[in-house]
């Protein structure tokens, strides 16, 4: 079911946790909430499971207003239909798996026969069909998480609500259930609204991401979109790019802008487009877009030539795929870079090196946005 | 629409906190309000007349005097003995149990808390048995044996004797569980930095166990500062006063010096105010230091050849704190007459029957008696479990900015003395104009007001234990808010709600002080029997009721034992992997 989230607001005290937050999700959308932690991501969503009371706005899901804070209308959770995935699970222990899942099917006085029925299959759809009758405080951690996620499917919710869901676990098994999950949504054409901190899992989940900062969605857009044109240096930082450097940018030419990074005496060329604002700016590298070669005069030189700088490598991580350098530039800052293993041998720490980058590669982006 | 909108959301919000705020009021705060008051009147609250009118110092004033003087010094060497008593006993079977290799580690643990199931009212009377100067058992027995040598037990020393064998257990458990808790790793780490073990014991193990100690310690100094009928019982007969039984003489003279005796009271207070605020302070600093619970299990102690000697030591204890006493109750009951002068007396034939154990039982004000004590505890036990939960979630589980008055209100009774109390809630009931005084109720009334605190504890550990969501996800799944808490928050607090509903029960057996001015002729309860029985020179009697008084407690401590080790089954059977085929 399609959700609507308008001028909401949310604040305990004099903190202020939502400041009119607008969000739509259309029926069978996957939107993720992306944040550090304390902007208001896992505010917004219990506000929508019904867990918080907002101060103000309005909530519909589907065709019913559940929250309406000038008419005073405020639908209890159990009424909403939604379906929430803790991000402690919060499995009930004194069950078993089988009495867990039924538990929502309970409550509606539904022929026991039936509720097998329902159970098995929504415990199927998860993988578990096997595990009904185990007590569910011997779950791992990964069993958990499915129990939790077959509990809110078997009522058939308007939208699904995951706060974190695979936090807990570890890196393998996180990686396994991201995609179980984007495929178990997609099928199921379930409306999700996914809050995490992790970029990575954003990106999988995602038909589009809503990065919020400081009780405010900053920005919302496919993770596409997102991923190649975060909109401040700020996003983009949080997006993984960890080269990012305040600088002061001139126009050389239409489609041309030089910046000069601030305590440096470096100057980087960008071809890309640089919106015009007139806060502080800064330049943003992803490590992969740098080009890496062992300072040797006599090799011919790669990429464009105003965009070369000498450097020393100061540590060099290998990481079986890739090799990850920190590497301090002659007139520069230090930055990281990201090479694969298969495009060059892999330097020494205290190698000399020479640094090159696309133009097409340096973002240049305020730093962050006009309050 | 709106306005009435809004209305209901506040009402919502606040209506809970308010209401159990206000129950939690009448029950706790109005005793104290009104021992105040009286403290700083002439004349004693009752119906249509608070005791407002005539504001005066006097009963402050007229407390100037040597006695009240000596019953202060009293009560405060009274509690410093007994908690130097329980923390050295206690301490160190605590020591012996969790950190030693020590034969019979769960005998020791018996010994270690089984003196906490006798009250203090038995234990001091059953003493009083033993040891009064003329007619003791030991006494006759060490001057049969030709010694010019007698124990006195009427005297200071001996009441700080009593108090502090029985307010050992509080030392043991307290200490035991901070030994118990403290992960090893810390003693290893010590270890591998090059200290001995004699100097890890005293640089690492000594300063993480400190709070644990000086808690227990303030712990047992305010409950025997404060205790009534060990100080009557033994206190009493040797002249040494107490400002519990000074309250209780000022109480009972006639007429009655009601508001002297309100003076005392708050004087009583505020002393053993400053020891509790000291000891949640201190407790609550405790969270943050030792406790991990994690890492390696802590190195056992050789005892090596001292191990007898400290077998011996803890059977003198279990032989002082339990054998000896249950036994001179039991003889005292059983003795056909109660002159004698030789021990060898009780062996002939004729000297011991079991008559008057048996007319005991067959009394109907025995039987009265008994009832009203089940009555008065079960009771107290369902309604105080009760009120605790609802106060308890009320105040963890909703969103109200005053929701923390209530922890204030509930943990008032802590710092108040059981015999203080008594006496305010008998004005409250006097005043407020619903009939219960007279009745099993008011009794009911004041056992759950003096143990709320505990009870509210108990209850919030356990409530804070299982956090949010788990309840919050039945919500979601479609159950309304009073069907998740009976079937998702009940059911996963039962360990928490029923050792709170048993820790009820047992101390509301137990309680004498709360309800020495409550009770009426109909209501007598077993504790007040065994009390009257004393104090009218009727000895056999009371260590007669006394016999099955104790008989009573030790099935309440059965029955806690039987469901905690069922508990103990059951949550290990759902651990048990249920099926093996997949």
């Amino acid at each position: 079911m399609k959700i609507e989230i308008q001028q909401l607001k949310l604040q305990y005290g004099k903190f202020t946790a939502l400041h009119e937050f607008d969000l739509q999700i259309q029926d069978g959308e996957s939107i993720v909430l992306l944040g550090q932690s304390g902007c208001g991501k896992t505010s917004a969503m219990r506000c929508v499971a019904g867990l918080e009371r907002p101060t103000s706005g309005r909530i519909i899901i589907g065709d019913d207003t559940v929250f309406d804070g000038a008419a005073g209308v405020n639908t209890p959770p159990n009424k909403r239909n939604v379906g929430m995935v803790f991000q402690s699970y919060a499995i009930w222990p004194h069950m078993t798996v089988f009495e867990n899942v039924a538990y929502s099917l309970a409550t509606r006085k539904i022929a026991k026969e039936d509720i097998r029925k329902q159970v098995t299959a929504a415990l199927t759809t998860v993988g578990l069909q096997a595990f009904a009758e185990r007590g569910a405080s011997l779950l791992s951690g990964g069993q958990m998480q499915r129990v939790a996620l077959a509990r809110s499917l078997v009522m058939q919710p308007g939208a699904l609500l995951l706060d974190e869901p695979l936090s807990n676990l570890d890196a393998r098994l996180r990686d396994r259930l991201r995609v179980e999950l984007r495929e178990l949504q997609l099928r199921l054409g379930l409306t999700c609204i996914y809050v995490t901190h992790d970029q990575s899992e954003a990106f999988a989940l995602a038909d589009r991401i809503a990065i919020m900062q400081g009780g405010r969605i900053v920005q919302i857009d496919t993770p596409q979109n997102i991923y190649a044109n975060p909109i401040t240096s700020q996003i983009a930082d949080f997006l993984g790019v960890s080269n990012v450097f305040p600088c002061s940018v001139t126009r050389v030419d239409p489609g041309r802008h030089v910046a000069e990074l601030s305590g440096h005496a470096l100057a980087v060329h960008s071809s890309l487009p640089v919106p015009a604002t007139t806060g502080a700016m800064s330049l943003c590298v992803r490590p992969e877009s740098f080009r890496i070669q062992a300072a040797d005069p006599r090799a011919p030189a790669a990429g464009d030539a105003a965009n070369r700088w000498p450097g020393k490598v100061v540590v060099a991580s290998f990481q079986g795929g890739y090799v990850q350098y920190a590497i301090q530039l002659d007139q520069g800052p230090e930055i990281s870079a990201a090479q694969l293993t298969s495009e060059g041998p892999v330097l020494n720490s205290g190698d000399s090196v020479s640094v090159s980058l696309d133009p097409g590669a340096a973002q240049i982006l305020p730093s962050e946005l006009p309050a | 629409m709106k306005a009435a909108n809004l209305l209901r959301g506040y009402w919502r919000d606040h209506a809970p906190v308010a209401g159990i705020s206000a129950v939690l009021f009448v029950l706790c705060l109005i005793p104290v309000i009104l021992v105040v008051l009286a403290s700083l009147s002439t004349t004693v609250p009752r119906p249509g007349s608070s005791g407002l009118g005539s504001l005066t110092l006097a009963n402050f004033a007229s407390l100037m005097t040597p006695n009240a003087a000596n019953a202060f010094v009293n009560s405060l060497s009274v509690g410093l003995g007994a908690a130097v008593i329980a923390l050295l006993v206690g301490g160190s079977l605590a020591f012996l149990c969790a950190r030693t290799d020590a034969p019979g580690k769960r005998f020791i643990f018996f010994v270690g808390i089984s003196p906490m199931f006798i009250p203090a009212l038995v234990g001091a009377l059953a003493w009083s048995f033993l040891a009064s100067p003329s007619s003791g058992f030991l006494n006759v027995a060490l001057r049969n044996l030709g010694l010019d040598f007698a124990i006195n037990i009427y005297s200071l020393g001996g009441l700080i004797f009593v108090l502090g064998i029985y307010y050992a257990p509080y030392g043991f458990l307290l200490m035991r569980s901070s030994f118990v808790l403290m992960s090893g790793d810390l003693e290893e780490a010590a270890a591998v930095h090059g200290a001995s073990f004699a100097r890890t014991l005293r640089t690492i193990t000594l300063p993480l166990v400190l709070p644990a100690l000086l808690g227990a310690g303030i712990l047992v100094f305010a409950l025997a500062m404060q205790n009534f009928p060990a100080a009557q019982v033994v206190g009493m007969p040797g002249r040494v006063d107490t400002l519990p039984t000074f309250i209780y003489r000022l109480m009972s003279a006639t007429p009655a010096q009601s508001n002297q005796a309100a003076a005392v009271s708050v004087i009583l207070t505020i002393g053993l105010l400053i020891f509790t605020v000291l000891q949640q302070r201190v407790v609550s600093r405790r969270k943050f230091t030792t406790v991990t619970g994690k890492g390696a299990i802590p190195r056992k102690v050789p005892l090596g050849g001292f191990k007898w000697l400290i077998m011996g030591y803890v059977l003198v204890y279990f032989l002082i704190s339990i054998v000896l006493p249950m036994l001179a109750l039991l003889v005292t009951a059983m003795q056909a007459s109660p002159f004698f002068t030789k021990i060898t007396q009780l062996m002939q034939p004729g000297a011991l029957s079991l008559d008057r154990l048996s007319a005991t039982l067959q009394s109907l004000d025995f039987h009265v008696g008994l009832r009203n004590s089940i009555i008065v505890s079960v009771l107290a036990a369902a309604f105080g479990t009760l009120l605790s939960f609802l106060a308890s979630y009320i105040r963890h589980r909703t969103i109200s900015g005053c929701r923390g008055l209530i922890d204030f209100i509930a943990m008032t009774p802590l710092a108040i003395p059981s015999i203080v109390m008594g006496m305010g809630l008998l004005w409250t009931w006097l005043f407020i104009p619903i009939p219960v005084y007279g009745t099993v109720w008011v009794l009911v009334i004041a056992c759950i007001a003096v143990f709320f605190p505990q009870g509210y504890q108990g209850i919030s550990a356990s409530i804070l234990q299982i956090g949010n969501d788990l309840e919050d996800s039945a919500v979601l799944l479609g159950a309304n808010r009073s069907r998740a808490v009976r079937t998702i928050t009940v059911p996963l607090m039962r360990v928490g709600i029923t050792s709170t509903f048993l820790l009820f029960l047992m101390m509301s057996m137990r309680e004498l002080s709360a309800v020495i001015f409550l009770f009426t002729s109909d209501t007598r309860i077993l504790s007040i029997m065994v009390f009257e029985n004393f104090e009218n020179g009727q000895i056999q009697a009371a260590a007669s009721v006394s016999v099955y008084y104790c008989i009573v407690i030790a099935c309440i401590a059965i029955l806690g034992q039987v469901l905690g080790s069922m508990e103990k089954r059951r949550s290990a059977s759902q651990n048990q992997p249920h099926s093996l085929a997949s």
